[in-house]
């Protein structure tokens, strides 16, 4: 055998699952010492939410190991371990005298762990149970005597390895969940008569598992023994037994549920190292298939590991001899290998050993008491030796009884009673190990664990709804009031988290499962606001919906969005303008939703348009742009800001079909006489008109901000807010005019004009026709729809008119019309007006403008100089 | 045998099968102090109508079984109406209820019970509570009225009331004894075999065991 080839890993890295380990998660668990503490809620809520069920494990771990004292009881269990190296002989001898050495109790269990039970040939090749049964009748026959009866629990032989478990007939029915594994040391596990083999169950309700091993031989495989050690600890592992009668429990079908199974197991494990319950759920969450769960050694209440584990004494023959003569059997410890290594911590670290009084149990002569004599002459050494584990963090008994009859004489789990050798067994060049313990093991009381646990579910169910996010909103009815299509208007609402936990919400409106977000195209939520903004387009008449808040894990909250609808002019496509020559309000807003949306129109409908003549181009654009060319030709500053005022009341003329003032407009004087204005107003309803212009007002406050007026804010807020009559908004115009002139009436006709063709839904050229007719004038104006074509030619004339007085330039005419006429139509699903023009790539405004220089120059070929 | 303890043991331990329940029925005739009783224990006079949809959790016993409630607690005002699909839709319970001195929420009890008969999931279970017998004195639905009702159109009924909390665990505790979990299993896993499905709302109880790891959603 070549020793180079064992590279001894001191890292004992793989160990790191099994040892108590505090992980972040442990840390922040560790604290949490009452029910009271909500598992969901957490400074790192946010964290913790994503461990949501981790969370729960946890905090059901947790509690039941902290409410373990009251439905845990002890039980006192004595145990004898016997380990033998037999050196291949059959059992010839009667073990009685072995087996009933016991010096404290009459054993509840015996473990006997042999060695080089089998040293044939055959045995490495092929598994013979005949020198198994032959010792275990002989073991059988040695512990069975009048008084007490034990059966087999099972045994487990590798090669020459064997152990076997006995426990007394009545106490076969505490122990179950029995399993056994083996393993082969050296190379490949294939060579060499090295290994383990153990055995592990289920007494009352702990953990308790024995490996019998046999290390390398020889006084200078230190390395070798310790690399054996290493492989067996790491693994001899043991399969999981699902449970047989509990269909709905662990194993129910869709795959183990090791998480639950932690749970289960917490207590008995004495587990708190979350580090394996973590791995665990996410190897769980990873594959929810099939799974094998295999269990290491460290994975128990009680490890006991027992055999010829090989180790010598560093000295010579000589010496140790006189030593044993001379009764120091203390003093020869210091050579101890084993002990040496442990004190390294590089084999069985936190395991356990009772101080050894006696004899070496090796080598001796055959059939004799005599130490070897042979030429070899091997030095004495306590090859044979019983180690026990048990995990650090343990708690002491006396913190788990609930009946405390716990002396503290015996608050270990483990209390060894007696250790050493058998002298009278001489077929083997062994002496055999008499051990003997007293364990603790649990015993769970059902019926309160049962209580227990229904109390920390309902605890837990009571924490789970405390976590639910308690979300409020500042109104469940957002009215919107009266808004006019096209213009966006905003609400806000206040979302406020009032709960103990981070939450987030969408707000849905769908009752289909498929759409979560919005669905409602007039609407738009801005979230880091909380804005609810409204935009209609000429499809609906009135909002009346519902939209739901949903709070993630929590209520879901209605809330009630309500807006009228005054109709405008604004908005309304071309078509739709040209086949209306009444006031607006004289059609029924169904009737224009008809006309603009193309539908097939009702008898109503047909009955109002009958006899009424199609105008070629809107009649309403055409009062603007007539007043622009009337008076706004000697103006060099036409396309500035309007005022509001004169805005509101251009945009009343035009809404109800009233001829514009242009005394008014022009010199600030009305044309009429007040009388007779009043007598106007009385024709038409001052309170209507009156409501009429308070509508137009709030339209106006709602979208104060798009339009940026010159006039000052006090002064817009005191015509806003207060319902002017018609009659003193004149008055108010008039003395504008009469204080500025006519420029801002101008001006805000200009803005109307410009209003009108950002407005309509369908652009007066759709860009999808410019991009396909728009190389030359004539294809384009022959592939509009004719209002369409008449509405383009119309505005061309005009701006050519406007460039022949030479006041403004051809480019800024260029500017400021070509993309309001040229331009894909409005999508309302899409956006609002605003974007429609950014929605424009510089490149394609650019292409836009070009084209639009060359149509005016086509239809009004420049003058040449 | 000697090991049964043990197996109740286990059996306390198992995972929660999960059960939408959702609470129907007119304005002000209990629902929300019918789920208050049932999961606080607690009683107040006067409540504010439930706008909106509340949601809580209860865990259940039932022999061998824990059963986690999911209770949809939605608002009775009849504004609300068409968005209780929502809410029933993928449950697999809802209680409905009356106010017996109300004969008027009977009758929209009965819609209910329709539009769930129409609409909802072929197995749900379905409860019929009159509550408030606490005022039996203004009593003006007949026991035996509501009772023949129930039983003609398969229901479990019951009268209740959420003021002293009489009949109210046993609201949910037959609910739950009703409710078949062999298929509610057989979806999970149907489920669990095509993840990344019915991910949208959590309104949606089935599909939790696949995304409650991404939007923290309990999976007990």
């Amino acid at each position: 055998m070549k020793n180079e080839e064992y590279y001894p890993d001191f890292s004992f890295n793989w160990l790191n699952n099994y040892k108590a380990y505090k992980t972040d998660l442990e840390e922040k668990f560790s604290s949490m010492t009452t029910t009271d503490e909500n598992p969901f809620i957490h400074p790192l809520s946010s964290e913790i939410t994503l461990n949501y069920r981790l969370s729960r494990e946890c905090w059901i771990s947790k509690q039941l190991a902290i409410e373990q004292p009251k439905f845990t009881d002890l039980k006192k269990i004595n145990i004898f371990i016997g380990t033998w190296n037999v050196n291949g002989r059959d059992p010839e001898c009667s073990l009685k005298g072995w087996l009933n050495s016991y010096k404290h109790k009459i054993p509840d269990i015996y473990v006997i762990g042999l060695q080089e039970m089998d040293l044939s040939k055959e045995a490495y090749i092929v598994s013979n149970n005949e020198k198994e049964n032959h010792w275990s009748e002989k073991i059988e026959e040695g512990i069975n005597s009048l008084n007490k009866k034990y059966v087999k629990i099972a045994s487990q032989q590798m090669v020459g390895i064997c152990v076997f478990v006995y426990v007394r007939k009545e106490l076969k029915k505490v122990i179950s969940n029995v399993s056994t594994s083996f393993i082969g040391c050296g190379l490949m596990g294939i060579m060499g008569n090295k290994g383990a083999s153990g055995i592990r169950m289920m007494i009352y309700d702990s953990y308790v598992c024995f490996v019998n091993s046999h290390l390398a031989a020889d006084t200078m495989q230190v390395q070798r023994r310790n690399e054996d050690y290493r492989d067996i600890a790491k693994n001899l592992q043991f399969p999981f037994i699902p449970p047989r009668d509990n269909i709905n429990g662990f194993y129910n079908g869709t795959g183990f549920n090791k998480e639950q199974f932690y749970t289960e197991n917490m207590l008995r494990f004495n587990i708190t190292s979350n580090k394996w319950l973590n791995n665990i759920c996410q190897e769980n969450l990873k594959e929810k298939g099939n799974m094998k769960i295999n269990f290491s050694i460290y994975d128990n209440d009680i490890l006991f590991w027992f055999g010829d584990l090989n180790y010598r004494l560093n000295n010579n023959s000589d010496v140790i001899k006189e030593y044993i003569n001379q009764g120091k059997i203390e003093d020869l410890l210091e050579f101890d290998q084993l002990l040496i290594e442990k004190a390294k911590q590089v084999v069985f670290t936190d395991f356990y050993e009772s101080k050894i009084t006696f004899k070496p149990t090796y080598k001796y002569d055959i059939g004799t008491n005599t130490f070897d004599t042979s030429e070899k002459k091997r030095a004495p050494a306590f090859c044979d030796r019983v180690q026990w584990y048990k995990a650090s963090n343990a708690l002491k008994p006396s913190e788990v009884s609930f009946s405390n009859k716990i002396t503290i004489e015996d608050n270990e789990w483990i209390i060894p009673k007696n250790y050493n050798s058998y002298g009278e067994l001489t077929i083997s060049d062994h002496k055999p190990i008499i051990s003997e313990f007293e364990i603790w093991v649990r015993k769970i009381n059902t019926e309160k664990y049962s209580e227990i646990y229904s109390q920390l579910i309902k605890q837990l169910d009571h924490h789970e709804n405390d976590s639910i996010p308690v979300i409020k909103v500042s109104s469940i009815l957002v009215d919107f009031g009266t808004i006019t299509n096209n213009i966006s208007t905003t609400k806000t609402l206040i979302i406020k988290n009032e709960g103990k936990v981070l939450s987030s919400y969408e707000l849905v409106t769908s009752l289909d499962d498929n759409k979560t977000s919005l669905s409602f195209p007039w609407i738009s939520v801005k979230p880091s606001s909380n804005t609810l903004t409204v935009t209609t387009g000429i499809s609906i008449k009135k909002i009346d919906e519902i939209i739901i808040l949903k709070v993630k894990n929590g209520n879901d909250i209605f809330i009630n969005v309500k807006s009228e609808i005054v109709p405008s002019l604004f908005g309304i496509p071309i078509e739709t303008l040209c086949q209306i020559n009444r006031p607006l309000s004289y059609y029924p807003w169904d009737s224009i939703l008809e006309l603009s949306n193309k539908k097939e129109l009702s008898e109503k409908t047909k009955e109002l348009l009958e006899n009424e003549e199609i105008s070629c181009i809107p009649k309403n654009l055409y009062v603007v742009i007539d007043f622009l060319i009337k008076y706004g030709r000697d103006e060099k500053y036409v396309f500035n800001n309007g005022n509001i005022i004169i805005k509101k009341y251009i945009k009343y003329c035009l809404n109800n079909n009233i001829d514009i003032d242009n005394n008014l407009l022009l010199f600030g004087r009305s044309s009429l006489s007040d009388s007779y204005l009043n007598s106007l107003d009385n024709l038409t309803s001052m309170d209507s008109m009156d409501s009429a212009i308070s509508s137009i007002s709030k339209m106006e406050k709602l979208s104060l901000y798009d339009y940026q007026s010159s006039e000052s804010k006090t002064n817009l807020n005191e015509i806003i807010y207060k319902n002017y009559s018609l009659k003193a908004v004149k008055q108010k115009i008039a003395e504008i005019v009469k204080r500025q002139g006519k420029l801002p009436s101008i001006n805000s006709m200009a803005e109307i004009l410009m209003k009108f063709l950002y407005e309509f839904p369908n652009a007066v050229v759709p860009y999808e026709i410019f991009k396909k007719y728009g190389s030359k004038f004539q294809t384009l104006y022959s592939a509009l729809p004719s209002c369409h074509a008449n509405t383009l030619n119309y505005i061309i004339c005009y701006i050519g008119d406007t460039i022949s007085y030479e006041l403004i330039s051809k480019s800024e005419l260029v500017k400021t019309f070509a993309s309001a006429i040229i331009r894909p139509s409005i999508d309302f699903k899409e956006q609002q007006e605003q974007n429609i023009t950014s929605t424009m790539t510089i490149s394609k405004k650019e292409k836009v403008e070009i084209a639009f220089s060359q149509y005016i120059d086509e239809v009004i070929p420049p003058k040449k100089k | 045998m000697s090991f049964s303890g043990r197996n109740d043991a286990a059996a306390s331990n198992m995972k929660p099968i999960q059960v939408k329940l959702v609470l129907l029925g007119e304005s002000a005739v209990g629902k929300s102090s019918i789920v208050l009783r049932f999961v606080n224990n607690e009683y107040q006079d006067n409540k504010e109508p439930t706008i909106g949809a509340a949601f809580l959790t209860q865990r259940c016993k039932l022999d061998d079984r824990i059963i986690k409630f999911e209770i949809w607690d939605t608002a009775g005002q009849e504004r609300f109406h068409s968005l209780a699909p929502m809410y029933y839709r993928n449950a697999q319970a809802a209680v409905i209820v009356y106010d017996i001195t109300k004969p008027a929420s009977l009758e929209k009890a009965k819609t209910w019970v329709k539009e769930l008969q129409r609409q909802a999931n072929p197995n749900i279970v379905i409860a019929l509570v009159g509550n408030k017998i606490d005022l039996a004195n203004n009593r003006a639905v007949p026991y035996e009225e509501a009772e023949a009702y129930a039983n003609e159109n398969e229901l479990l009924f019951f009268e209740a009331s959420a003021k002293t909390g009489t009949n109210i665990i046993e609201v949910f505790t037959e609910l739950a004894k009703k409710i078949p979990y062999e298929q509610i299993l057989a979806n999970n896993k149907n489920l669990n075999s095509r993840p990344g499905q019915n991910e949208n709302g959590r309104v949606n109880l089935v599909d939790q065991d696949n995304n409650n790891q991404e939007n923290g959603q309990c999976n007990c």
